[in-house]
C-alpha cells in the first residue's frame, strides 16, 4: 500500500481540519486535496482517513451531513465546528514551534 | 461530558450509523472508480484498482466503530446477544435451568428478605447508625434476660449528667383502648418522654410532636401522637385529626399530630398511639405502680434510646454510662452490673442473638442446600449441552478461537441465565415472605417486608455465585477436549463422566438430608398433635371478662376482685370452675425464683409458677401422683403443689411432700402432680401451683357442659357489680391449634423444600443416565450384537452411573443424621434417629431412582444393533 509518509500521531487530524477551513468536504474530497496540494507526497488511504474522521465526529471537532455532491450523489460532508477551530488554531501554533525546533535541531552544525 | 452524550447517541442509533458509514465508503469507491476510469481504463480495471486501493473495508469499518466503544465492550455484548440466541434455540433447557435457579434464588432470597427486616434494619429513624440502645445489666443470678431497663428517675438523671448523647429517649409500652375497645381488643401505646419524636427525627405527616410544657410531671397533659396507619385505618385518615379529643382508656385526651407514614415505633409491634409519659398519671389515676413508676428511683422499667454525639464510639457512651449509673444507684443502694450499649436492629441485642442464630442459621442451610442442589443439577445439564455441543466448539477452535474465548462465551451464557433467575428471584422474594407470613401467623406485620438495595445486592452476589459453581466447571471441562478427537469421532470422554458422576452424588447426598429434615419436622408435629399435653384439651372453655379501663386502678381492682370471689364462692355453679391467671397453652408464664432451706441466695434459680384454685386441676384433669389439692387456707400458709419434673429433680427418688422451699418465703409443698405442658408444648420446667390470690380477676377454666350455667351466672355477677363488663368464651383447642401453627409452617416449608429437593435429584439422575446411554450407545449395541443378554446390558448401564447413587446414599445418611440433631428443639420430643423417618426417606428415595433410571435403562434395552453401529 502506498500510504503517506509516516505522520507524526495527531497530525492527520490536524491536516483534515485544516483542509476543512475552505468549506465542507466528503472525505474522498479531502484525501483528493491533501494529494494534491502536497504534490503528491499526502496520500490518505481510507483506512486511516475514515476512523479519523470518526475520532474527531467523536471529540466534536467536526459535524457531518448529508448533501448533494458535485455529481448529484448522496455525500457525507464534513465541516468545521467553533471547538474544531479552536483545537486548530492550538495545534497549528504547537505545530509551528515543533518544526522550528526540529529544523534548528537538523540544520545545527 | 458533552463526549459522552456524543458516545450515547451513537450507541442507540449504532446501526444507521453502520448503513451511513457504509454509504461513504461505497461513494468514496466510485469516486474512485471514476477517478481511474477517467485516466483511460476500463470500468472492470477500475473497479478493481480501486477495491485493492481501498483494501479491507470491514477491517476499516471495525476500526471507526472502535472509535466510539472499546472493542471489548463490544465482544461482551456481542457474546450476550449469542448467548440469549444460544439459550433461545434450546427453550425445554432453558426453561428448566431458569425455573429451578429462580425457585432456589427466590427462596433464598426470600429468607434473607425477612431476615433482614426482621433482624438487620435499624429503627425507622434519621442517621439511624447514631441511634443506640442503652441496657441495663442485672444483678440478678436468674431470670429469662440478663438486661432490663431503667426507673424514669435514673433516665433524668442520665439525661442530665450524660454528655455522650444529643438526644436521650425513654419509652414504655402499655395496653390502652381507643374509643370504644374492650379488653379483647386493645391496642398497645408507646408511653414516651417529650423529645421522643425531636431525638429520633421522625416527622409528622400531620400537627406537631410533643412539647416541653407536656412533659412536665407535676402537670398532665393527655395528649397524643396517632401511629399514622392507625389514623388511616381507625380514623378514616381524617385530616381535622388535629386537635380532636379521643377516649383513651375512658379518659379523653387530645390528638396534637399523626407521626409520618414510614415510623412504627421502637419495637415490631404495631403502636397505635404515642403519649407523653406524665400522661400516665392521668389515663391510670389512682394507680400505684403508675405513681410508682414515673416517680420512684427504684421502680422500673422504662427503656432508654439515645443519639451519640457525632463520631462518638458506643464504648465511650459505656464508659460515661456506667459510672453515671454506678453513682445512681449508689444513692440509692441499689447494686449495679453495669450498661450495655447496642445498635437499634433486632440482631445487635445480645439476648436476641442466640434465638435467631438457631432458628436463621438451621434455614439458611436448607435453602443454601437447595441452592447447591440447583447448581449441581444446572451444572450437569450444561456439561451434557457442551458434550452436544462439542462439535460446534470444536469448529470454532479449530477456525481460531481461543479457549479463554470459549469459555468466555460459555460462562457468559450462564451469567445471562443466573442474571435472569436472580431477577426473577428477587422479584418472588417481593411476593414471598409477606404471604408465608400472612398465612403462618393470620395477621400482616407492622413493618414493611421488602427487598431493598442489601437483598438486592444479596441477590446479585447469590446469582453471580451460582453461576460461578454451575457455570465455570463445565465451561473448562467442556472445552478441555482436543479439537481432533472430537471432529473426528464423538467419542465419550471419560474425564467429563467423572465430574458428572460427582454431581449426582452430591446431589443425591444433599436431597437426603433435606427429606430426612422434612420428613424428621412433619413427624414431630404429627407428634405435638397426639402429644398428651398432661391435660384435658377437648371439651374445655375458658371464660374472661372484660372489664372497663377505669376498672384496671389498683383500688377498683382489689374491690371488684374481692366481691367477685364472694359471688364465687357463694355459687356453686362457679365454685367449681379452675381459677387461672394464665390460661393453658397461652405461651405466656410467670416465673420468679427459689432456693432450698440451707442454700445461699446465690443458688437461686428459676421456677415457673401458676396461680390456680383447686378447680384447675380437676377441670384439666391433672393427675395427683401424691399429697392433696390445694385449699383457700393454703394462701395464708403459702403451701403450694409441684409438678413432677420439679420434684424429680431436687429430690430425686423421694416424696416431696412435706419439703420446703424459699420463694420470697418458706413454702410447704403439699401435693405433687403430674406433669403438664400449660405452660408451652416444649419441654415442661419446674413448676409451682400456689392458690389464686383474692385481688385479681381469674380466667375461668370450665367444662363444656357446664359452659352454659357458668356464662349465666357471671354475666348475673357482672349485671349486678359492673354492668359495663362482658364475658367471653373461648375453647382451650383454639390455643392449641395456634401453639401449632408455628411449627406446621416450617413442617410445610420444610417438606416444601424437600420435594423441591427430590425433584431435583430426580431430575438430575434422569439426566446422567440418559446422557450415558446416549454416550454408549455404540458401545451397547456392539455388546447386544455380540450377544450380550437384556440383564447385561441393564447391569452395565447401571453400573457404570449407579455408583454415585449408592454413595450419594452412604454420605447423605450420616450426614442427615448429624442434621437432625439440631433439629431437636422442634421435634417435640421425637428422636432425631426416628427409624420410621428414614425408612420411608430410603423408600420414597429408591421409588424415585428406579422411575428416573428405568427410562434410560429401556432405552439402551431398545438399541437395535445394527443401527447403532451405523450412528455416525
Amino acid at each position: 500500500m502506498r500510504d503517506a509518509p509516516e505522520l507524526l500521531p495527531g497530525t492527520l487530524e490536524m491536516l483534515i481540519l485544516k483542509s476543512l477551513t475552505r468549506g465542507p468536504m466528503h472525505g474522498y474530497g479531502i484525501a483528493q486535496y491533501l494529494k494534491q496540494i502536497s504534490d503528491d507526497v499526502l496520500y490518505v488511504g481510507e483506512s486511516s482517513l475514515y476512523p479519523a474522521l470518526q475520532r474527531l465526529l467523536k471529540k466534536g471537532h467536526v459535524r457531518a451531513e448529508w448533501a448533494a455532491s458535485d455529481n448529484n450523489r448522496r455525500a457525507r460532508y464534513y465541516s468545521l465546528t467553533r471547538a474544531g477551530q479552536k483545537q486548530l488554531a492550538g495545534e497549528q501554533e504547537e505545530f509551528d514551534r515543533l518544526i522550528l525546533a526540529i529544523h534548528k535541531v537538523m540544520h545545527a552544525s | 461530558m458533552l463526549g459522552l452524550f456524543r458516545q450515547l447517541k451513537y450507541w442507540f442509533r449504532r446501526s444507521q450509523h453502520e448503513a451511513e458509514l457504509a454509504e461513504e465508503m461505497k461513494f468514496h469507491r466510485d469516486m474512485k472508480v471514476q477517478e481511474l476510469r477517467a485516466k483511460g481504463l476500463t470500468s472492470d480495471e477500475a473497479a478493481r484498482a480501486a477495491a485493492r486501493e481501498v483494501g479491507n473495508t470491514s477491517l476499516m469499518r471495525e476500526e471507526s466503530r472502535a472509535v466510539w466503544l472499546p472493542v471489548w465492550l463490544e465482544s461482551v455484548w456481542q457474546d450476550l446477544v449469542y448467548a440469549a440466541r444460544m439459550l433461545g434455540r434450546q427453550p425445554v433447557f432453558t426453561a428448566a435451568a431458569l425455573g429451578a435457579l429462580t425457585l432456589s434464588i427466590g427462596v433464598n432470597t426470600s429468607l434473607f428478605t425477612l431476615f433482614n427486616v426482621v433482624a438487620l434494619r435499624p429503627w425507622p429513624v434519621k442517621v439511624p447508625r447514631q441511634v443506640v440502645n442503652v441496657q441495663n445489666v442485672m444483678a440478678r443470678p436468674f431470670g429469662d434476660h440478663s438486661t432490663s431497663g431503667f426507673s424514669l428517675a435514673e433516665y433524668r438523671f442520665l439525661k442530665q449528667e450524660s454528655k455522650s448523647f444529643s438526644g436521650l429517649i425513654a419509652m414504655r409500652e402499655e395496653t390502652v383502648r381507643l374509643g370504644d375497645e374492650t379488653a379483647g381488643r386493645a391496642s398497645l401505646a408507646q408511653f414516651v418522654t417529650g423529645n421522643f419524636f425531636e431525638v429520633l427525627g421522625v416527622p409528622m405527616a400531620l400537627g406537631r410532636g410533643f412539647l416541653e410544657e407536656e412533659d412536665q410531671l407535676n402537670n398532665p397533659r393527655a395528649v397524643g401522637v396517632l401511629d399514622y396507619s392507625t389514623w388511616r385505618s381507625r380514623f378514616g385518615g381524617d385530616p381535622g385529626i388535629v386537635g380532636r379529643v379521643i377516649k383513651v382508656d375512658t379518659v379523653p385526651l387530645t390528638i396534637v399530630g399523626v407521626a409520618s407514614a414510614g415510623f412504627t415505633g421502637t419495637t415490631p409491634a404495631t403502636h397505635a398511639l404515642y403519649v407523653p409519659f406524665p400522661a400516665l398519671a392521668l389515663l391510670r389515676p389512682g394507680d400505684k405502680w403508675a405513681a410508682g413508676f414515673l416517680r420512684n428511683p427504684e421502680d422500673c422499667c422504662a427503656y432508654i434510646a439515645g443519639r451519640l454525639v457525632p463520631h462518638l464510639s458506643q464504648e465511650e457512651a459505656k464508659a460515661e454510662l456506667e459510672v453515671l449509673n454506678k453513682q445512681f444507684r449508689a444513692a440509692h443502694g441499689e447494686k449495679t452490673a453495669g450498661v450495655l450499649i447496642s445498635g437499634t436492629s433486632f440482631v445487635s441485642k445480645p439476648e436476641a442473638r442466640r434465638e435467631l442464630r438457631m432458628m436463621f442459621t438451621l434455614m439458611f442451610l436448607g435453602v443454601s442446600m437447595i441452592l447447591l442442589l440447583t447448581c449441581a443439577n444446572v451444572g450437569n445439564l450444561l456439561l451434557a449441552r457442551a458434550a452436544a455441543r462439542q462439535r460446534e466448539l470444536a469448529i470454532r477452535r479449530s477456525i481460531g478461537a481461543g479457549r479463554w474465548r470459549i469459555v468466555r462465551q460459555l460462562v457468559t451464557e450462564s451469567l445471562l441465565l443466573a442474571l435472569a433467575a436472580g431477577g426473577m428471584g428477587l422479584a418472588l422474594a417481593v411476593w414471598l415472605p409477606g404471604f408465608l407470613l400472612r398465612t403462618a401467623f393470620d395477621e400482616v406485620p407492622s413493618f414493611a417486608i421488602v427487598p431493598d438495595l442489601t437483598v438486592t445486592l444479596y441477590a446479585c452476589g447469590l446469582s453471580l455465585i451460582s453461576c460461578l459453581i454451575f457455570g465455570v466447571l463445565p465451561a473448562l471441562h467442556g472445552t478441555r477436549a482436543a479439537e481432533a478427537t472430537v471432529l473426528s469421532t464423538s467419542a465419550t470422554v471419560s474425564h467429563r463422566f467423572r465430574l458428572r458422576n460427582l454431581l449426582l452424588g452430591i446431589q443425591v447426598t444433599i436431597s437426603v438430608v433435606l427429606l430426612v429434615a422434612a420428613a424428621l419436622l412433619f413427624r414431630g408435629v404429627q407428634e405435638a398433635a397426639t402429644l398428651d399435653p398432661g391435660f384435658r384439651v377437648r371439651g374445655v372453655s375458658y371464660l374472661s371478662l372484660d372489664l372497663p379501663a377505669d376498672m384496671y386502678q389498683e383500688n377498683n381492682l382489689r374491690r371488684f376482685s374481692q366481691q367477685l370471689r364472694s359471688e364465687i364462692d357463694s355459687s356453686p355453679v362457679v365454685r367449681e370452675a379452675g381459677l387461672a391467671a394464665l390460661v393453658p397453652l397461652s405461651n405466656s408464664r410467670h416465673s420468679t425464683g427459689f432456693r432450698l432451706p440451707g442454700e445461699t441466695e446465690e443458688k437461686t434459680r428459676p421456677v415457673v409458677f401458676h396461680r390456680v384454685s383447686a378447680g384447675y386441676f380437676s377441670v384439666l384433669g391433672i393427675r395427683f401422683l401424691a399429697g392433696r389439692s390445694l385449699q383457700p387456707s393454703d394462701r395464708e400458709s403459702g403451701s403450694i403443689v409441684i409438678n413432677e419434673t420439679m420434684a424429680k429433680r431436687y429430690w430425686p427418688g423421694e416424696s416431696p411432700v412435706g419439703k420446703t422451699i424459699i420463694s420470697g418465703k418458706p413454702r410447704l409443698v403439699v401435693g405433687l402432680v403430674a406433669d403438664a405442658h400449660t405452660t408451652s408444648l416444649d419441654e415442661v420446667d419446674p413448676t409451682f401451683y400456689e392458690p389464686f390470690p383474692p385481688d385479681q380477676v381469674p380466667t375461668f377454666l370450665v367444662d363444656d357442659a357446664r359452659l352454659p350455667a357458668l356464662t349465666m351466672a357471671l354475666n348475673e355477677i357482672l349485671r349486678q357489680r359492673e354492668p359495663r363488663g362482658s364475658v367471653r368464651a373461648r375453647s382451650l383447642s383454639e390455643n392449641l391449634e395456634r401453639s401449632l401453627t408455628g411449627s406446621r409452617v416450617g413442617a410445610g416449608i420444610a417438606g416444601g423444600l424437600g420435594i423441591l429437593a427430590l425433584g431435583l435429584a430426580a431430575i438430575g439422575t434422569f439426566g446422567v443416565f440418559s446422557f450415558a446411554v446416549q454416550q454408549q450407545t455404540r458401545e451397547l449395541g456392539l455388546r447386544m450384537a455380540l450377544g450380550a443378554r437384556p440383564s447385561q446390558v441393564a447391569r452395565f448401564v447401571l453400573r457404570a452411573s449407579g455408583l454415585p447413587l449408592l454413595v450419594g446414599f452412604a454420605i447423605g445418611l450420616p450426614a442427615s443424621f448429624a442434621a437432625a440433631q439440631l433439629l431437636t428443639s422442634q421435634l417435640y420430643g421425637l428422636n432425631p434417629a426416628d427409624p420410621l423417618t428414614y425408612a420411608a426417606v430410603l423408600i420414597l428415595l429408591a421409588i424415585t431412582g428406579f422411575a428416573a433410571v428405568t427410562v434410560p435403562v429401556r432405552r439402551a434395552l431398545k438399541i437395535d444393533p445394527t443401527v447403532a453401529l451405523r450412528y455416525e
